[in-house]
């Protein structure tokens, strides 16, 4: 149990407090960056791999820690000279072994046969769906992912001191309602804002090479 | 009190941005609670918003008089485009010295932002022109007020003339002219017929030569000389040289009739009306003293003698606003008026 807590954690930082209803591009602004698409580590061993599987200009994040992984679809944006990443969570934290069993149940059904009811999943469904936007910088072999500061923007939303459009779902969590084309122009005005985005404690990834 | 304030234009302005940012506060709000934000939000909107609005006062003051319309269509559209330059500029570089600590982005493409300040140009525009025809209004009142007076003042020297113990003293004078077969009878009729002539026919104009109005004045002195023969002392001395002015008829005669309404016996016996005008350029003076029995005030309004210099008080005012003196002095033997008007070349 502590090791699924410890995984949940873990994939719980991938999902911010803020999300977005809109994502923040257009089929129109999608970038793509060629030195995204590889396997990368972050220091609490968590691996981060983008790929591509069609001609979109999106891609998918797998982000695995132990034998937990989790499916994003991923979106990055150039605004200002600055790249900024759009996750989205597409499936829910599981375990390989969760995987299989579900694998296996599916096609039992299709067989006719009934599955075992039994699941860890309910357990890490604790994602709302949203958008979740990080700032992203290339060093080399590095890439430094800069999440919203969400202390300082519930302060600010508290102090009601930014007019952006946005809904309170309830006490922690804030969902923004803004259209792509406000938050385009609200990452362009504030896209260097070092308040905005913790610029202090950006998550370092660094690229897996293979041996 | 209260017209005075709504009439006041400072308070008009403020009553118009009030509401102005009221319901831009209103449509801009972002979200269901309005806030401190929606409330600076909407001071910057209103300051491209006040940009077109005071630009199209006075474009439209300025070319509409003057038929410019092709010219102020032109500049209109260059305010417009210069108010959404305006409200970019705010929102996206200024906005961050003018509140710090605030996040405001610009929200608005600028289409839209070109229809919000048209709004305010459509709004201003019927505003003003709206307060141009209630001033057109008012002055057309006051017009209709002036003719009203005029025709008042018309029927008056009218009825004066026609006044059946004037012409019942001349006509006397005349029988008496006849009887000793004066050679001045055929004259004394003459004048009289030229008095009701003038009266009934120059009297409707607006304005009329100078000259014209002397020569009815001077009719009119003459016929009372002969109808008061030595009896009173009458002079009208009169020195206007060859310029060629305008002048509202029978205002001068006003103040001859209210003299001779009034004249009176002074304490050493005399009976007299003397009158002097000088034209100096377009500065004309009327002095007019008479004799008099008792002192007189020297306006009384709600008394036969006040009635008419009141009148002309009032015709002054609006025939020759700030361009006219009167004044009227009383003495125990004298009653002077003055009039200095200064008249058209």
């Amino acid at each position: 149990m502590k090791k699924i807590l410890f995984v949940a954690l873990l994939f719980l930082v991938m999902q911010s407090c803020i999300t977005s209803l809109y994502p923040l591009y257009t089929e129109n602004t999608l970038v793509t960056k060629k030195e995204l698409v590889a396997t990368w580590k972050d220091k609490e061993g968590m691996y981060w791999k983008f790929y591509q599987t069609d001609k979109s200009k999106k891609y998918h994040l797998r982000c695995r820690a132990n034998n937990y992984y989790a499916e994003y679809e991923v979106g990055m944006v150039k605004i200002e000279g600055n790249y900024f990443l759009d996750i989205v969570m597409q499936e829910q934290p599981i375990s390989d072994e969760e995987a299989a069993r579900i694998k296996k149940e599916e096609e039992a059904q299709k067989n006719g046969k009934k599955g075992a009811e039994n699941s860890d999943v309910g357990f890490l469904a604790y994602n709302i769906p949203g958008h979740s936007f990080y700032k992203l910088g290339f060093k080399g072999e590095k890439i430094y992912v800069y999440p919203f500061n969400e202390d300082y923007l519930k302060e600010l939303f508290e102090q009601r001191k930014i007019r952006i459009k946005h809904e309170n779902t309830d006490s922690s969590t804030t969902v923004l309602t803004a259209s792509t084309k406000e938050l385009q122009e609200f990452f362009q005005k504030y896209g260097n804002d070092a308040k905005l985005f913790d610029s202090n404690e950006p998550k370092i990834l660094s690229k897996v090479v293979k041996k | 009190m209260i017209s005075a304030i709504v009439q006041n234009q400072v308070f008009q302005h403020l009553l118009f941005w009030t509401l102005a940012g009221f319901i831009i506060f209103r449509i801009t709000a972002y979200n269901a609670e309005l806030t401190l934000t929606d409330f600076y939000y909407t001071l910057l909107f209103l300051i491209p918003a006040s940009w077109v609005v005071y630009w199209n006062i006075a474009l439209i003051e300025r070319l509409l008089p003057k038929h410019q319309y092709w010219k102020l269509l032109l500049t209109i559209l260059l305010v417009l485009v210069t108010g959404v330059g305006w409200y970019y500029l705010i929102m996206n570089y200024l906005v961050d010295s003018i509140f710090p600590g605030y996040y405001f982005i610009s929200y608005y493409q600028p289409g839209t932002i070109l229809v919000f300040l048209s709004g305010f140009w459509l709004l201003s525009t019927l505003l003003n022109l709206s307060k141009g025809w209630f001033r057109e209004q008012e002055q057309k009142q006051q017009i209709q007020l002036l003719e009203k007076q005029k025709t008042q003042a018309e029927l008056d020297a009218l009825k004066a003339q026609l006044d059946p113990h004037f012409l019942f003293n001349n006509l006397n004078s005349l029988y008496s002219l006849a009887l000793e077969k004066d050679p001045k009878t055929p004259e004394a009729i003459l004048k009289l017929s030229e008095n009701l002539r003038y009266v009934l026919y120059e009297g409707g104009a607006p304005e009329v030569e100078l000259k014209q109005d002397l020569q009815h004045l001077l009719n009119y002195f003459q016929l009372q000389k002969w109808r008061f023969g030595e009896e009173m002392q009458l002079d009208l001395d009169i020195q206007v040289g060859e310029n060629s002015c305008q002048i509202a008829p029978l205002l001068l005669l006003t103040l001859v009739e209210n003299s001779f309404k009034h004249v009176g016996r002074n304490r050493s016996g005399q009976y007299a009306i003397k009158g002097k005008i000088r034209l100096q350029e377009e500065k004309l003076s009327f002095s007019l003293q008479n004799t008099i029995n008792q002192p007189v005030e020297v306006v009384k309004p709600h008394t036969n003698s006040g009635i008419g210099l009141v009148n002309l008080q009032k015709r002054l005012e609006i025939l020759y606003p700030e361009r006219y003196y009167f004044n009227t002095l009383s003495t125990s033997d004298e009653f002077i008026a003055k009039l200095e008007l200064r008249l058209k070349l």
